[in-house]
């Protein structure tokens, strides 16, 4: 198979950068200056039980090596040890904070790619029209606006149509039950905000990267044979230009992934969407080291998963990748 | 009637900064079924632009005079819409360059099938139908105006890339390998396959551009009969633009001389190479590298006018080794200095040149 | 042998002249450079004079609590009664200082990351660069939120984050570009004759980077002053200090939406924004100059257009 090679490095190139992300993890919360999650005096609430358990869950009266192996050990059995704030599990917090946050970052950052290729594409073929310079100076526009400021302003400007704070009607259930579809109707007009939010912060600068990938493009000497061949200009661009100019646009995607969990945070954090990024949040101002490291953990995965599956998208579009 | 008649044709580039880049100043020349016809000169003379405003393939900040008559009708009247129709049907282009002109993330078979899928292809209707191939081929380029409704096996994919593999084998690569991408081809099979997509809707004038340069000699040669040999099967007109003044001779009935957008000589080939007339043609001859030094090694001291600004009297004349007065003031023009039935005579022109020099009763 | 270096040294010379003369260039030609320099000027004489300019006290009451936009107050007030104008102008100072001085940091590391990996190669090369993947891939923000909190709220650890987080970026340009101008003839014959490496990187490969790395500099402050605003908006800033970003953090807090109080958010975002653009458009106009992409489009919206002319019909030759 065609590259097979490529495939497998890429993937050993994951597991070694989340094997890194894991160990820079461990040291940044236990060797480091401060030793938070080992200073248990900084346990809110901790019963001498509670700090007994975790001490010999955690190997604290270990050397730093062994707790190290320790750390690896219980990883790797999804253990990622107690909330100091709800004594629950912290992977079991992380997995409901993750579910709520998949969707809206995801529609998010899928509108984001959409509009920014789309209008990539128009201002590249209208190249130098009153549209073109509308559509440019609107991306770069909203690719400096900061996201927190972006979020407050339609928080402003749409506060009142839309709610702003939560995923879903905290009174929506207490006066009988909720039908199904009704909750999903509730979760959806919830998630227009931080969603409409992420998609401005993110595509302006999809569309200024798409322009200048179609303009290359555009140059390249196949699109003139395409022409010579008759192909109307409908056929050319879909089937001898996009796809050409997609390419940079994969990079850019697995790029910015991390500007995206980035963004995902501030916006998490205005709307109080009850995500991944508002548990780190909250997991620093409740001084809640366990549920901060593995949140951290699971931000950092989930973005070298997302940079692979790029890398891997890369290589289907591409078919000069061989190596 | 010939086939092709460019007729004073004349293009424009508007430059970024403002001003207008004149490249191609009233070229003219004809083009009978089945002839080759050789167009050289020095890089940056407007060659490709030429051939390029002939199939309406100019970028956006072009502006283009002139008429291309194919059998008659002005195929630039209407702009790009009333070229269209023609492009690859009647008119085929191998373009410079064999590295770029294949999208390299489509494989190679699918590009030479994607035109014969939209125009289809006079064969596979001779094939289908049983018709003639000449009835047909001649329906068929009248019928392309409207929808090319004339050429049968239209659309169907698979036949279209049946077609395109006995395209493949017919430039010498085997039909199998048309599945692959075009960097895994060599330079020289790169070539072959654009000139078979060139192939795929049965032409009847293949412009070629430069289709040798960048490619080893002895694939140079190879391409070379290849396109003869082509030429010759189909009875295909071929415009063949080049460095390579020995492959002209070899190739061409008669060639055309460019010189700052303009043609400065033409004729038949034989009359061209042996009573050169144009002191550039001459000098141009002297140049010709040897067969193994660079393609784009052609220097004659100095160098062409800019092509922004105008110029009054001959263009040459500041690398002209035989001026005379005239030359300064007034522009030469093309003037026929030997027909059919002798020189200066009436008739068929068979030679004519650009060059005060030659003026009947000018300095020998 | 001082001929042929003094000679690869004009060259360079030559080169990199024309180089920077390039960036002059582009900032006289271009609009949008022009614009993106005057932005940033404007901020930074605004950031050195505003103890003088600041028209009213950062810390003391000076109007009603989010009194709005008035004559005395143009930008009105916040939650605690303080002239939004005087905080905008006085937290620009700290947003600039941490802005820049993170840059500077993160450019020195970039450049000399990139400097010795692309010059030396090898294992150094493969060292740093596993180094740069990591941060490459890692959640800026996520992880400045950690290291701040592990480190504690203050001026310097954000600088300290910043530049820890924004240095992998230059280092994976300058590295590309080093690789490839190592490989030029001037520089392969100065080492040729023996000049020791740390000539041959200062005199030789420093001016060939340089453009580049300044218009990395502008794009990585617009980046960092970006982070700032995010973690002092996150409330992992010092809350005594006062920062475009903090601004934006109090107004939130202090729930400046729902009363109605827009001056205390709109001016600040703007001037955020502004500024950001501004080394957008500076740095990206830079990048341009220096990498110019003049080839013309084979397609277009717009089509080449037809001329009509005096000799158009039969008969011309
Ligand atoms: N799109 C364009 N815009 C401006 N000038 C152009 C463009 N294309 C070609 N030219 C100019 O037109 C002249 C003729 O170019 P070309 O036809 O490519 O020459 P040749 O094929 O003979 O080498 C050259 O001076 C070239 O710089
Ligand atoms: S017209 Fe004069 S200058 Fe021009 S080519 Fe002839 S002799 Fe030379
Ligand atoms: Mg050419």
């Amino acid at each position: 198979m065609r590259g097979a090679d490529y495939v497998i490095r890429r993937i050993g190139f994951a597991l070694l950068t989340i094997f890194i992300a894991i160990t820079i993890n461990f040291f940044l919360f236990r060797v480091l200056p401060g030793n938070i999650v080992s200073d248990l005096a900084r346990v809110p609430h901790a019963t001498p039980q509670l700090r007994h358990a975790l001490t010999v869950e955690f190997g604290l009266d270990r050397p730093k090596w062994e707790q190290y192996l320790i750390y690896l050990r219980e990883l790797v059995h999804g253990n990622m040890g107690i909330s100091f704030a709800s004594q629950q599990p912290v992977s079991q917090l992380l997995f409901n904070d993750l579910k709520n946050t998949i969707p809206m970052v995801a529609i998010g950052t899928l509108g984001a790619i959409v509009v920014g290729i789309g209008t990539g594409i128009l201002s590249a073929w209208r190249r130098s029209s009153a549209s073109d310079h509308v559509s440019t100076n609107l991306a770069i526009a909203f690719y400096a606006f900061p996201t927190q400021f972006l979020g407050l302003m339609l928080l402003i400007l749409l506060g009142g149509l839309l709610p702003t704070s939560g995923m879903e009607n905290p009174y929506a259930g207490v006066f009988g039950p909720q039908s199904t579809v009704a909750r999903f109707q509730d979760i959806g007009l919830h998630l227009i905000l931080p969603a409409l939010t992420l998609l401005l912060t993110l595509y302006g600068e999809f569309t200024l990267i798409m322009r200048s990938s179609m303009l290359e493009t555009l140059g390249e000497d196949y699109v003139l044979t395409a022409r010579a061949k008759g192909l109307s200009d409908r056929r050319i661009i879909a089937r001898h230009v996009v796809r050409n100019a997609l390419l940079p646009i994969a990079t850019l995607v697995a790029l910015s992934i991390g500007w995206i969990v980035g963004g995902a945070i501030l916006v998490e954090y205005i709307f109080s969407w009850p995500g991944i990024g508002q548990a780190l949040w909250l997991a620093i101002n409740q001084r809640d080291y366990p549920m901060l490291q593995g949140g951290f953990l699971i931000l950092a995965v989930s973005v070298v998963v997302l940079n692979l599956l790029a890398d891997l998208a890369y290589f289907k579009l591409d078919p000069r990748i061989s190596e | 009637m010939s086939l092709l008649e460019v007729r004073d044709l004349n293009v424009w580039f508007s430059l970024p900064g403002g001003g207008e880049l004149h490249a191609v100043q009233g070229v003219s020349f004809d083009l009978g079924p089945g002839e080759r016809f050789g167009l050289v000169g020095e890089s940056g003379c407007g060659k490709t632009t030429s051939i390029l405003a002939m199939m309406g393939l100019l970028p956006p900040n072009a502006s283009v005079s002139g008429e291309v008559r194919l059998a008659g009708t002005d195929i630039l009247a209407g702009g790009e819409d009333s070229v269209r129709p023609h492009r690859w049907t009647d008119l085929a282009m191998v373009f410079q360059g064999a590295m770029n002109a294949l999208n390299p993330v489509r494989n190679v078979i699918g590009q030479i099938a994607e035109p014969i899928m939209l125009h289809g292809s006079v064969s596979m209707a001779a094939e289908g139908g049983g018709a003639s191939m000449a009835a047909e081929g001649g329906g068929a380029s009248m019928a392309a105006g409207g929808g090319g409704a004339g050429r049968g096996g239209r659309g169907s994919a698979a036949a279209a890339r049946k077609r395109a593999g006995e395209l493949l084998e017919l430039v010498g690569i085997p039909a199998a390998a048309g599945a692959r991408f075009p960097h895994e081809f060599s330079g020289g099979m790169r070539q072959r396959a654009a000139i078979a997509m060139a192939l795929a809707c049965e032409p009847k004038v293949l412009l070629a551009d430069e289709p040798t340069t960048a490619l080893d000699v002895m694939v140079q040669a190879q391409i070379t009969d290849l396109l003869v040999r082509l030429c010759e099967e189909f009875g295909l007109a071929l415009v063949l633009v080049t460095h390579d003044l020995p492959v002209v001779a070899q190739v061409c009935q008669r060639a055309a001389v460019m010189y700052a957008g303009e043609i400065v000589e033409t004729g038949t080939t034989d009359s061209l190479f042996h009573s050169t007339r144009h002191p550039y043609t001459r000098l141009l001859f002297a140049a010709t590298p040897d067969l193994y030094a660079d393609d784009d090694v052609m220097s004659i001291p100095g160098a062409p006018p800019r092509l922004d600004e105008p110029v009054t009297g001959c263009p040459f004349l500041p690398r002209c080794d035989s001026v005379v007065d005239r030359c300064a003031t007034e522009r030469p023009l093309l003037r026929v200095v030997a027909s059919a039935n002798g020189a200066g005579e009436a008739g068929e022109a068979v030679h004519a040149a650009a060059c005060h020099r030659d003026d009947a009763g000018g300095t020998p | 042998m001082s001929a042929i270096a003094t000679e690869g040294g004009s060259l360079t010379g030559t080169v990199s002249r024309a180089r920077s003369g390039l960036i002059r260039q582009a900032i006289i030609e271009r609009k949008a450079a022009a614009l993106g320099l005057g932005i940033i000027v404007f901020f930074v004489v605004l950031a050195v004079a505003a103890p003088l300019i600041a028209p009213y006290s950062t810390t003391a009451r000076t109007c009603a609590v989010f009194a709005p936009p008035s004559g005395s107050h143009w930008l009105g007030c916040d939650d605690g009664g303080i002239d939004m104008l005087s905080e905008i102008i006085s937290g620009g100072r700290i947003s600039l200082i941490i802005g820049f001085a993170a840059t500077l940091i993160a450019m020195l590391i970039g450049g000399g990351v990139g400097i010795l990996s692309g010059y030396f190669g090898r294992w150094l090369d493969t060292t740093l660069m596993r180094i740069t993947d990591y941060l490459l891939v890692i959640p800026d923000l996520a992880f400045a939120m950690v290291i701040a909190d592990v480190w504690g709220p203050s001026l310097s650890h954000v600088i300290g984050v910043i530049a820890i987080l924004e240095w992998a970026t230059t280092a994976r340009i300058i590295r590309a570009q080093v690789m490839s101008v190592k490989e030029r003839v001037y520089i392969k014959r100065a080492r040729s004759i023996g000049a020791s490496h740390l000539r041959i990187i200062g005199r030789h490969i420093l001016p060939q980077v340089g453009p580049l790395l300044m218009a990395n500099t502008v794009l990585t402050i617009a980046v960092a002053i970006y982070l700032e605003t995010a973690l002092a908006f996150l409330g992992l800033e010092d809350p005594t200090t006062t920062t475009w970003g903090t601004i934006l953090e109090h107004a939130f807090d202090r729930a400046a939406v729902s009363a109605g109080a827009w001056w205390a958010i709109v001016p600040d975002g703007i001037v955020i924004t502004l500024l950001i653009m501004g080394c957008f458009l500076l740095g990206q106009a830079i990048e341009d100059a220096l990498n110019p992409r003049l080839r013309v489009a084979h397609l277009s919206s717009r089509r080449w257009a037809l001329r009509p002319l005096a000799g158009r019909g039969p008969g011309a030759i």
